[in-house]
């Protein structure tokens, strides 16, 4: 049915800490199978955004390169995951009278007033990333899954906006056509990504708070009754951590990091056993002496600050109540020890950390929350083909597909 | 202390000065030199002073308290105000203490006579130290010798009265004076390690400051091919001394130089090298047997001027013999002082000319009125006519009017935070918060 070349999706992700490129295969049924994975380390990038552009594309290309002998295909389209401080989202309202006689609601009537929702005011400069359809509303009926043929007066929508700087995302696209000669297929919200390798049905429909705590960027998107209802990103993240420690402790990014990693926690625990840990130096001299307390005291202040902006912020779109489903949290801050705990405090809602769910060919060592938004790039994409090769659906349907089968 | 042991170490110089005592160009040398210890913390310097036995040095405490002057130890002992205290002290306040002094004023005469030079030592903030201190040294000026005035500050703890009163009589000082050399009290916090007594910390204050006065006492006595002299010193300190520090250090062997140098990057009273940077004048005067060579000097000076970038500087050099191998380097620094009275009081002091002194000037002008802070009842409103407030109101003299201080930018010492890692990035801001800013520096967390 596809030849090989069409069979082929590529998920990208330039990261804070990490480029990550995986190449996966669909089959008859369109159902992804990975095939290869590169990854190399990330310095050309600071908080998702590309500030050194040589050495991103050279660890791009390292990147590719390895996926690209392990799939042994060679990468030409990819999916773009994008984040950064510019990606914002917010609902808008979109409004339609069935003129009719009948009051038939039709399929020019649902594509009139999508196409009404989206004519909306972002700012100057900025793009739109995605638009999410939410529920229709027929006179005043909300909820409405699928209003066709129903009868009605007005049919309204939202929908859900995701729109960033057109140059911010731009950048990269044009760094990866210009220098390494990729096309890019579609650019994806990374927490969005996330969010779809990580939630199951179920989980989408109680409502769920998706966190990915990357090395540059926090990304969160919540998920309510199989809808995608709200999401944005905190240029905070383990980056800071890592400086914050380089700062109060007045060490050497490379130490203060080392220093996280064997050290960190969410919480400081309640009695630290040896308070004072000597740093030694290349030579192995003694170098410092530094003070877990502080240690502690600066990691937990960060990553509770940043955790409670998110709070915040769905405090005050109201959503925070309608999270049944929890807390799923993915990235490299997952990692962090007690990050559950103090997660479970801050929003008061059970969390867990998220495993990629439903994508064959996962090695176990892909099962790590690393590699959730790739992976997500890859459901992302498979979904996208297998809906936009089959000439049946529409528009409509290609918007309710890719983000209404999310939730149904 | 090492010049404890020197008792006896210029004796050479003035026999042979005595021997000569007819020849004016000689005489220049043999300086008549006289520290006056005002107050209780000025005869307890004396006292020290006075047990170092320098030669060619009268010592003389000043004291309204009869029982502290008798502790101290000095050549002559005076007690001032005998009827305006009847001996027992000016009980904080400096009016009591200038009118003690205005009344022994022929016995403080006496005692300035004959003197080229004259050291004044006091602790300014109590009655005698600030009051007395002023008229003596206009005293000491009349009968014409040169005045240098050294000067504690109280301690922060002892309160925004005596604190005040410090200050003003600080500025009297600064008219009258040649020069004065002020040191705050709370600039020995560092030097004093944890634990130690607050008697013990008094005596390591008083032992600095007989330390400070003795080596500028040989500063300006030995001999050398680039003397100091009393006019160096005046001059760096005339008009901008309030902040002021004095350390002598001293190193032996082939490295002196880098050991100096050492030495007055971790000394405390320069806050570990720090206060050269906000000095406007340094002394430094380097005294040795005569074995000092250019490349020592230069790289003790090299690393002074380092420090001190925008500073004045006078070098000295003197030569001793008893030294014999030892090179000693005075370093004086003196600093703009951020003294919180002096906008408001620079107009007054603008009219005020040496020549008033001292029965014009007067520390109850701009003394708070305590009466109405001390109770907690407030004074019935005063019964005032009509035709009063009116020529209250008419009144355009620029005295009646209240003149508020000019407030100053309290200056704050922010920890430099570098946006190193993402000086690139546009920053984050959330909600007026840069958040690429440690959580723990916003919420002003200390970390010790």
């Amino acid at each position: 049915m596809f030849n090989r070349e069409s069979n082929i999706i590529v998920g990208l992700e330039i990261g804070t800490s990490k480029v990550c490129c995986i190449v996966a295969e669909l089959d008859d049924k369109g159902v992804p199978t990975i095939i290869g994975i590169g990854q190399s380390r990330s310095n050309g990038v600071r908080k998702s955004e590309i500030i050194d552009q040589e050495r991103a594309i050279e660890e791009v290309s390292i990147a590719i390169n390895e996926a690209e002998q392990m799939s042994d295909v060679e990468v030409k389209n990819v999916y773009l995951a994008v984040t950064g401080s510019h990606i914002k989202a917010f609902t808008c309202n979109g409004f339609h009278p069935i003129h009719a006689a009948s009051k038939v609601i039709t399929q020019a009537d649902v594509d009139e007033v999508i196409r009404n929702a989206k004519t909306v005011n972002i700012p100057p400069g900025d793009m739109i990333v995605h638009s999410i359809r939410q529920h229709f509303i027929v006179d005043q009926k909300e909820d409405v899954i699928n209003p066709l043929d129903m009868l009605g007066t007005k049919l309204e929508v939202n929908i859900l906006i995701v729109h960033g700087s057109q140059s911010r995302v731009q950048t990269p696209v044009r760094l990866l056509k210009n220098q390494l000669q990729i096309e890019v297929d579609n650019v994806v919200f990374s927490g969005l990504a996330s969010s779809l390798a990580l939630l199951n049905k179920e989980q989408k429909e109680i409502g769920t708070l998706v966190i990915d705590l990357g090395a540059g960027t926090t990304d969160y998107v919540v998920t309510v009754d199989g809808l995608v209802k709200h999401c944005g990103v905190i240029a905070v993240g383990g980056d800071h951590i890592t400086n914050d420690l380089a700062q109060g402790l007045r060490l050497p990014i490379g130490q203060a990091e080392q220093l996280k990693i064997k050290f960190g926690s969410a919480i400081p625990p309640a009695n630290i056993p040896d308070k004072f840990v000597v740093i030694e130096n290349d030579l192995g001299l003694k170098a410092k002496t530094i003070n877990l307390e502080h240690l502690y005291l600066i990691m937990a202040l960060r990553i509770e600050e940043t955790l409670e902006l998110i709070r915040q912020d769905l405090q005050e779109t109201g959503i925070i109540d309608s999270l049944r489903g929890g807390v799923v949290l993915c990235g490299g801050g997952a990692r962090i020890p007690r990050i559950l705990e103090l997660t479970e405090h801050v929003f008061q809602l059970p969390a867990m950390i998220g495993n990629p769910v439903a994508i064959g060919g996962i090695s176990s060592a892909l099962k790590q929350p690393e590699f959730v938004t790739p992976i997500g790039l890859i459901k992302f994409a498979s979904m996208f083909k297998r809906k936009s090769v089959s000439p049946r659906y529409s528009l409509t349907d290609y918007l309710k597909n890719i983000f209404g089968t999310f939730g149904k | 202390m090492e010049h404890l042991e020197n008792k006896e170490e210029t004796t050479d110089m003035s026999q042979q000065n005595t021997d000569n005592k007819s020849d004016c160009v000689n005489k220049h040398h043999q300086l008549n030199i006289k520290v006056f210890g005002v107050g209780n913390a000025g005869c307890r310097v004396v006292s020290r002073i006075h047990n170092v036995g320098l030669n060619n040095l009268q010592t003389i405490g000043i004291n309204t308290e009869a029982p502290a002057l008798e502790k101290c130890e000095a050549n002559e002992r005076v007690l001032i105000g005998v009827n305006a205290t009847c001996g027992m002290g000016t009980g904080g306040d400096p009016e009591r203490g200038k009118n003690a002094a205005a009344e022994s004023a022929q016995q403080i005469r006496t005692l300035c006579e004959g003197a080229d030079i004259i050291l004044i030592v006091a602790g300014l903030g109590c009655g005698t130290g600030t009051g007395a201190t002023p008229v003596i040294a206009s005293y000491s000026k009349e009968a014409g010798a040169l005045v240098l005035c050294m000067v504690t500050l109280p301690f922060d703890f002892e309160g925004g009265r005596c604190m005040r009163q410090a200050f003003m009589g600080l500025r009297y000082l600064n008219q009258i004076a040649n020069g004065v050399i002020c040191v705050p009290n709370e600039s020995f916090s560092k030097l004093v390690p944890k634990g130690v007594t607050f008697y013990e910390n008094l005596n390591l204050i008083n032992d600095y400051l007989a330390e400070g006065i003795c080596s500028l006492i040989r500063l300006l006595t030995y001999p050398g091919e680039m003397n100091t002299t009393f006019g160096d010193l005046c001059s760096m300190l005339r008009e901008k001394h309030s902040r002021s520090a004095i350390a002598t250090v001293s190193a032996k062997g082939e490295n002196r130089a880098l050991q100096i140098c050492d030495k007055l990057s971790t000394h405390p009273m320069l806050e570990k090298g720090n206060n050269f940077s906000d000095a406007e004048s340094v002394l430094v005067n380097f005294s040795s047997d005569g074995d000092i060579t250019t490349d020592e000097v230069r790289t003790i000076m090299d690393f002074i001027k380092r420090s001190a970038k925008k500073a004045f500087f006078k070098v000295g050099e003197s030569v001793n013999p008893q030294l014999s191998g030892q090179l000693n380097v005075t370093v004086l620094t003196a600093a703009p002082a951020e003294n919180p009275y002096n906008q408001q009081q620079q107009t007054q002091s603008a009219k005020q000319s040496l020549q008033e002194y001292p029965e014009s000037y007067s520390f109850q002008s701009e003394e708070p009125s305590s009466k109405s802070i001390g109770s907690s009842i407030p004074a019935p409103a005063p019964v005032v006519s009509n035709e009063q407030i009116s020529s209250i109101y008419s009144q355009k003299n620029p005295a009646n009017i209240i003149k508020m201080p000019i407030l100053k930018q309290a200056k704050f010492d922010f920890e430099v935070v570098s946006h190193a890692r993402f000086e690139k990035t546009s920053p984050t801001i959330h909600k007026g918060q840069n958040l690429d800013v440690p959580t723990y520096a916003r919420r002003c967390i200390k970390l010790n």
